[in-house]
């Protein structure tokens, strides 16, 4: 039994999506901004086949390897002309931060303004908080650090994952963000377009 | 790709991920220790934010990811120190300016034994 937990937590960990059928939160009434400033509706993407990261921009180390890998998703998808059968949304767990022109900033930065089917998502902290919790993405915000001129920062531990989303709003698969093989996602994706 | 050499060091690979004015970005590279002595990194500035902090990435018990502050690191006897993305590496906390693709701008290192080494720094 032991050996069976361990080997449990070791597939759950491991993150392949197979049976694995948690539903995306749609038909819950969340309403989100985009990094235009426009009011989206969840809802709107539902029949969509979505490929979803979470992240925060102040996040320099992991979040942007998950911003990466998605970046390379789209592209192995551009290059099977499948790219606009997708749709990319990346949701910040730390809205207090990133308001809509700082993730328009980070899209520039990380050259993803151009693909018009990417949305970069924030809300309210209430919003989101409910958001991650019913997604299971894990959010903890660190302690106030200082620097000498007196600025304050802080980061966030957070679950690094990448959910692909079925047109029935199933959850089909789900990554460690920052170490996927693109390949892997590019067959879920595949799987469910 | 941009080396540096010192008195026993080279130090390759170095680049910083893009990053928003206010925000953080993250440097990593290669330091490599031809000495037969071990030397200590201990300190890290630049001009081009309010703090640098060496920092490390890893994955908590309940598969969550976190950062911790770590106040040096040891480059081995003729072997090698490796920061690298989901890992080990150098936290640009509040920038002063966007740090766009191509960019380049100039961070210190400090170590022990063979004291403040400046190095220029790539944005990719
Ligand atoms: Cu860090």
């Amino acid at each position: 039994m032991k050996r069976f937990g361990i080997l449990l937590a070791f597939i759950i960990s491991c993150g392949k999506g197979l049976n694995y059928t948690q539903n995306f939160p749609f038909g819950k009434g969340y309403v989100l901004v985009d990094q235009d400033g426009n009011k989206v509706k969840l809802d709107e993407f539902k029949g969509k086949v979505l490929v979803v990261g979470y992240i925060y921009t102040h996040c320099p180390d992991v979040c942007p390897l998950i911003t990466e890998n998605m970046k390379k998703i789209y592209k192995k998808l551009e290059d099977k002309g499948l790219a606009n059968k997708v749709v990319f949304l990346s949701i910040t767990f730390d809205p207090r931060r990133d308001k809509p022109e700082v993730l328009k900033e980070y899209a520039k930065i990380y050259g993803i303004d151009r693909y018009k089917n990417w949305y970069l998502l924030t809300s309210d902290q209430k919003t989101i908080d409910s958001l991650m919790k019913d997604l299971s993405i894990l959010v903890e915000i660190g302690p106030m650090e200082f620097t000498e001129t007196g600025d304050t920062t802080y980061f966030i531990v957070h679950t690094d994952r990448i959910h692909i989303v079925d047109r029935k709003g199933k959850i089909v698969a789900y990554f460690k963000g920052s170490e996927l093989k693109i390949d892997d996602a590019i067959k879920e994706i595949r799987r469910v377009l | 790709m941009i080396g540096f050499l010192i008195a026993s060091f080279d130090i390759v690979g170095i680049w910083a991920r893009p990053g928003i004015k206010g925000g953080n970005s993250a440097v990593y590279m290669i330091i490599k220790n031809n000495d037969t002595l071990p030397d200590t990194l201990y300190k890290a500035e630049s001009e081009i934010c309010k703090k640098v902090e060496i920092h490390k990435s890893y994955e908590d018990k309940r598969g969550r990811i976190r950062m911790k502050k770590v106040g040096f690191v040891v480059i081995p006897p003729k072997g090698e120190f490796r920061f690298e993305p989901g890992s080990y590496h150098f936290m640009l906390i509040k920038l002063k300016r966007y740090l766009r693709g191509g960019k380049r701008f100039k961070m210190s290192l400090y170590f022990k034994r063979n004291g403040k080494v400046d190095i220029d720094v790539e944005v990719k």
